[in-house]
């Protein structure tokens, strides 16, 4: 019977990457097994246990910054994104101890003690009130950093929201500003229809509360990280090293500058929901859909260039989103060493949404298609509809509100018409093809 | 040697287990807890003279910068656009796509569409009158940003963000305008019918040139910066650019930047000279009611992608 040993004369020990496991060779036969899954079970351990939770640097931006302007040395690369980290730690603190930066005259967009409720590891605090609800039922898809690469993003479609930029889709304000409290908190209660994203209704109030205020903390957070880390691969205005920064002060006060914008920009949209015309006395009539389908169709509003003349979505399907756009260029290869690297999931085309299968990610309601319409939709190529100036003549082409309310009449019916029953669409997506 | 292959197995699985949870990116770095107290004891203490460093000299008069940006060597040469959609036989009539206008190279070997600008925050007093009067102009027809053929007329725009850009459609088809800005420049989407235009007034400053582009007819691409100082320039179809009315006797921080290139320029020669330019910057300190003429020379081979 023979067995390892570092004694045996035959042999001699070799100092190989097995020898540490060749040491267990004195131990009794039927352990040795054992013995070399417990050390392997305990290499694993080393993977999988709980470090303190981190937000991750922002890798896919810094290397799109890098091929727009220039890239970094490898040995300087570190050293930036150490510095920039530690700013954000600075302001943001970590995900088991956030905070918000105060700033002068502003109340703050981010509330300390609904951010510590949605903060940290899941647990209940002595009244046994819920603590950490973003890792409890945010985390797994959008992410610890709410970069929208949770362990569970990859199987979704579409991919969870990034909200590091800031930008979301389904709001009432202009497309140049966030979204409203209101806005956020429509979208947990309602969840997204036609994505993995649920309806948080079963949540307390206070709960909801909570997460809102986290997700605008996250994504204050990441839009501060994206510009701390363009400024770091472009100007450097605001690149601190706080060990050897002299002009660490002037740089301080432009770092603050910057946060300070960007909150003001989240405090200011509480008042900008887009005002909403009442729609026409005829709204929704066979007169009123009829104008709609005719504008649906017509170069003034545009809408069968993407959403195709079929309205099945079909018209444009080779776009991306912005948040794709931002750290995904149009080169295959860089696109393919990005995802083998794991800096971004696979990246999918945007597609016009198909109206004729009745759901509608960003809510059904009239005023709901109002906002869209009116608005655009932030983020995707949907543009802000051309509306009629008020200073012009009723020859001009544009369309008035009550062309908006038409075309929204129009769209909502869609999905009844005889030709959206689902053997029909089916037929003439086979015809098409 | 089975008995041994019966030991070996669970030791190779071992190893081979862990190689799951290796990271393709390097493991992330991370804040050293010092210099996080440090920042944050600067955050406590009475805020400091601002963003901007103070100015200490005033501006001796007025100057002029003119130059001229050359390549050497043969350009890439540049494809047409891939035209799709359904307005392929308006934007590609009997099927001739438009030319892409990533680098545009004159016959002289005149680069266009390079940006040069003061990439300084400078009082508004600084600005000769010409500049003040126009300081919240519209800029429209041929200042404006033009839509036709289904391409952008100006492929680089630079305006100052106080004042307002008519964004004109030349063509017989809807494009919508897509100014994906940054810094303080708002950005805007707007449908603009068929041979109308609409307006875009930044309101701010952007934080360097960004994105415009027209999900309609996908191929098209520009880029804008929007400034609050009057001056910048970008190099014409011959490879010519002129900012008038500069600032002189005070040090003026520049950069250029070109699409292909970025801020990455390697090999630049200035009047013959070799030219530094780290990270596009260069100073200048002008002498007043004096031109300031420059030849920039550089290889075909930094437009390559």
């Amino acid at each position: 019977m023979r067995r390892y040993s570092t004694n045996n004369s035959e042999r001699p020990a070799r100092p190989t990457a097995l020898s540490s496991l060749t040491l267990l060779g004195a131990a009794p036969r039927g352990l040795l097994p054992l013995a070399v899954l417990a050390v392997g079970s305990l290499w694993l351990a080393g993977c999988g246990g709980a470090p303190a939770a981190q937000f991750r640097t922002n890798e896919a931006w810094m290397l799109a910054k890098e091929r727009e302007f220039a890239p970094l040395e490898p040995a300087e690369r570190d050293d930036v994104k150490r510095n920039v980290k530690e700013v954000l730690v600075a302001l943001f603190g970590t995900p088991d101890e956030p905070r918000f930066p105060a700033v002068d005259g502003e109340e703050p967009p981010v509330d300390a003690i609904k951010l510590e409720m949605a903060a940290g590891a899941v647990n209940s605090d002595i009244f046994g009130k819920p603590r950490g609800l973003y890792r409890e039922h945010c985390a797994h898809c959008h992410g610890i950093s709410g970069d929208g690469q949770g362990p569970t993003a990859a199987f979704l479609n579409p991919y969870p929201r990034d909200y590091r930029s800031g930008l979301f889709k389904f709001k009432s304000t202009p497309i140049d500003l966030p979204p409203t409290h209101e806005d956020l908190h429509r979208i947990l209660v309602n969840g997204i229809p036609g994505t993995a994203m649920p309806s948080f209704r079963l949540l307390a109030d206070d709960e909801i509360e909570a997460l809102i205020h986290y997700v605008r903390y996250l994504s204050i957070r990441g839009q501060v990280e994206q510009v701390l880390l363009v400024d770091a691969v472009d100007r450097r205005d605001m690149l601190i090293d706080a060990a050897s920064t002299s002009d660490i002060q002037d740089r301080w006060a432009a770092v603050e500058g910057l946060v300070s914008d960007t909150i003001s920009k989240w405090t200011a949209a509480e008042a900008m929901a887009t005002p909403v015309s009442p729609p026409p006395a005829n709204f929704e009539s066979s007169d009123s859909i009829a104008r709609g389908r005719e504008l649906f169709f017509s170069e003034t509003a545009k809408c069968a260039g993407c959403h195709g003349r079929t309205a099945l979505g079909d018209g444009e399907t080779n776009d991306f989103d912005d948040w794709t756009k931002a750290v995904v260029p149009n080169d295959e290869a860089v696109r393919a060493e990005l995802i083998a690297l794991g800096a971004v999931l696979p990246p999918r085309n945007i597609r016009p949404r198909n109206l004729r299968s009745n759901v509608f990610r960003g809510g059904r309601r009239p005023i709901d298609l109002y906002w869209r319409i009116h608005n655009g939709i932030k983020g995707t190529p949907m543009p802000a509809a051309a509306m009629r100036p008020a200073d012009a003549g009723p020859e001009d082409p544009r369309m008035t509100s009550d062309d908006l309310w038409h075309l929204i009449a129009y769209v909502r019916n869609l999905p009844f018409e005889d030709l959206s029953s689902p053997v029909k669409v089916q037929t003439f997506q086979r015809e098409r093809q | 040697v089975n008995r041994r292959l019966c030991y070996c197995l669970p030791a190779l699985l071992a190893l081979l287990l862990p190689t799951g949870c290796t990271r393709r990116l390097p493991p992330d770095v991370s804040a050293n807890t010092e210099n996080v107290d440090k920042l944050r004891s600067l955050a406590r203490s009475p805020a400091g003279s601002g963003a901007a460093a103070p100015i200490t000299a005033n501006p001796t008069g007025f100057a002029t910068f003119t130059g001229l940006v050359k390549v050497t060597g043969q350009p890439p040469v540049m494809p047409p656009v891939s035209v799709s959609g359904n307005d392929a036989t308006y934007c590609a009539p009997n099927g001739r796509a438009p030319i892409s206008d990533e680098v545009v190279v004159g016959p002289d070997g005149g680069l266009a569409n390079v940006l040069v600008y003061v990439d300084m925050d400078l009082p508004e007093e600084w600005e000769h009158p010409d500049d003040a009067a126009l300081r919240t102009a519209t800029l429209s027809g041929p200042q404006g940003f033009d839509q036709r053929g289904c391409m952008f007329v100006s492929h680089v725009f630079a305006m100052r963000s106080t004042q307002t850009v008519e964004l004109i459609n030349s063509d017989g088809v809807a494009h919508n305008t897509n100014i994906n800005a940054n810094g303080k420049a708002g950005s805007s989407n707007s449908l603009i019918p068929a041979n109308l235009s609409d307006k875009y007034t930044p309101g701010g400053q952007s934080r360097g040139v960004f994105p415009v582009s027209c999900n309609i007819h996908t191929w098209m691409k520009a880029y804008m910066i929007t400034r609050d100082n009057p001056y910048f320039a970008v190099t014409d179809k011959n490879g010519k650019f002129e900012i008038r009315n500069v600032p002189a006797g005070v040090n003026l921080d520049f950069r250029i930047w070109q699409e292909r290139v970025g801020t990455g320029w390697r090999n630049v020669t200035v009047n013959g000279a070799p030219a530094e330019w780290s990270r596009g910057k260069f100073t200048l300190n002008l002498q007043p009611n004096a031109t300031e003429n420059w030849e920039v020379v550089v290889d075909a081979s930094i437009l390559n992608k």
